[in-house]
């Protein structure tokens, strides 16, 4: 039986969600790849602190869809294989869709979308042949209900949910799990510009009262990483404190 | 650099192992359809064939076009060898030797606009 520890590509995993999965999969003795456009303190810290042997960070644009592909052949060259992918990477882009620019729509749909559909057929190539993976997308709870202000974001996020349910179908044969985790609000980067009279509104329209909180995230993408959800497939856990129920 | 199509073919016989194929049934003229294969055994093979090659001939071009094993076999080496991708057997038969296909569109887009003018 084989010891080698697995193997987990994260898109986005220098900063907030992205940062805390990362962290989480070293903790769970994971081998960890991660990309971003540079480096953060947590990156450094990790490349110091972990090593190349566990940890590998790339400065990449997801928007290249070429260099998504080299990156996964090469992560699958450096550890022997794929077992986990996170699809995090992703831009909050909020106003109204008729005063959104063209090219803030291409840049969210490039980031949120396109390139977590390449990493994604990057990634099942060894997966497939492994027979065995698990994906996970971090969507949204503005991807399962209207919110005002977040069309393009919502629409990038809905897809993702449509991705991980019809690719469910079609690599469950091959051992390979799908599922998306669709974060509420929490506090983030994101939601840290809140105003605090809009924050109180949001809290009132929560069922459990309060924003979540990363760690309430992570538990549950920990969970669906883990075999402990091995008979869970092409699911969409929303972790939003009832907003959407 | 291992051949290309003794890695493909190799690849294809593991592959039709798991559906009780012969090896003797990949011949280059025969339809992978016709053999058995479905479009998951297909993904297989691409898959396999890209860890042991090192290259995906479908990042760019789709694999609709390929119908036999020749065809297959051809795709890899063609992009190993930096070559640009060959028309598949099925395309060949398919498109009329004279003229091509595109002079064809352009002759009834030219009709076309001198009928609107």
């Amino acid at each position: 039986m084989s010891t080698a520890p697995k193997v987990a590509i994260v898109s986005g995993g220098s900063r907030g969600l992205g940062q805390s999965i990362v962290q989480a999969l070293l903790d769970d003795d994971y081998r960890v790849a991660t990309f971003s456009r540079s480096p953060t303190e947590f990156i450094e810290e990790a490349r110091r602190t972990v090593g190349p042997d566990r940890f590998h960070w790339q400065s990449l644009d997801a928007r290249n869809t070429q260099t998504l592909r080299e990156f996964a052949r090469d992560i699958q060259r450096r550890w022997g294989g794929i077992d986990a992918l996170v699809n995090n990477a992703g831009i909050g882009t909020e106003g109204l869709l008729t005063l959104s620019s063209e090219r803030e729509i291409d840049e969210t749909v490039a980031l949120n979308l396109a390139a977590a559909l390449h990493l994604t057929r990057a990634c099942l190539r060894p997966m497939i042949a492994a027979r065995s993976g698990n994906i996970l997308n971090i969507s949204s709870v503005s991807g399962l209900r209207g919110h005002r202000g977040v069309s393009v974001y919502s629409a990038t996020k809905a897809a993702l949910d449509g991705l991980t349910r019809s690719l469910a179908r079609e690599v469950g044969p091959s051992g390979i799990r799908v599922n998306s985790v669709a974060p509420g609000y929490f506090e983030s980067d994101m939601t840290a510009g809140i105003a605090a009279e809009a924050r109180e509104n949001l809290k009132r329209r929560i069922p459990l009262g309060r924003l979540g909180t990363t760690e309430d995230i992570m538990r549950v993408v920990r969970f669906m990483l883990s075999d402990a959800a091995a008979y869970v497939h092409g699911q969409v856990i929303a972790v939003d404190g009832g907003l959407s129920c | 650099m291992s051949d290309p199509r003794r890695t493909i073919l190799t690849v294809l016989e593991e592959v039709g192992r798991d559906r009780g194929i012969e090896p003797t049934a990949f011949l280059p003229r025969r339809g992978l359809v016709d053999i058995g294969f479905k479009s998951i055994d297909l993904a297989r093979v691409v898959a396999l064939a890209e860890i042991r090659l090192g290259v995906d001939p479908f990042a760019t071009r789709p694999i609709t076009d390929i119908h036999t094993v020749g065809d297959l076999c051809r795709v890899y080496e063609d992009a190993l060898a930096g070559r640009p991708a060959r028309a598949t057997a099925a395309e060949s038969a398919s498109r009329p030797s004279r003229p091509d296909r595109g002079a064809a569109r352009r002759r009834r887009a030219a009709r076309q606009h001198g009928e609107e003018a």
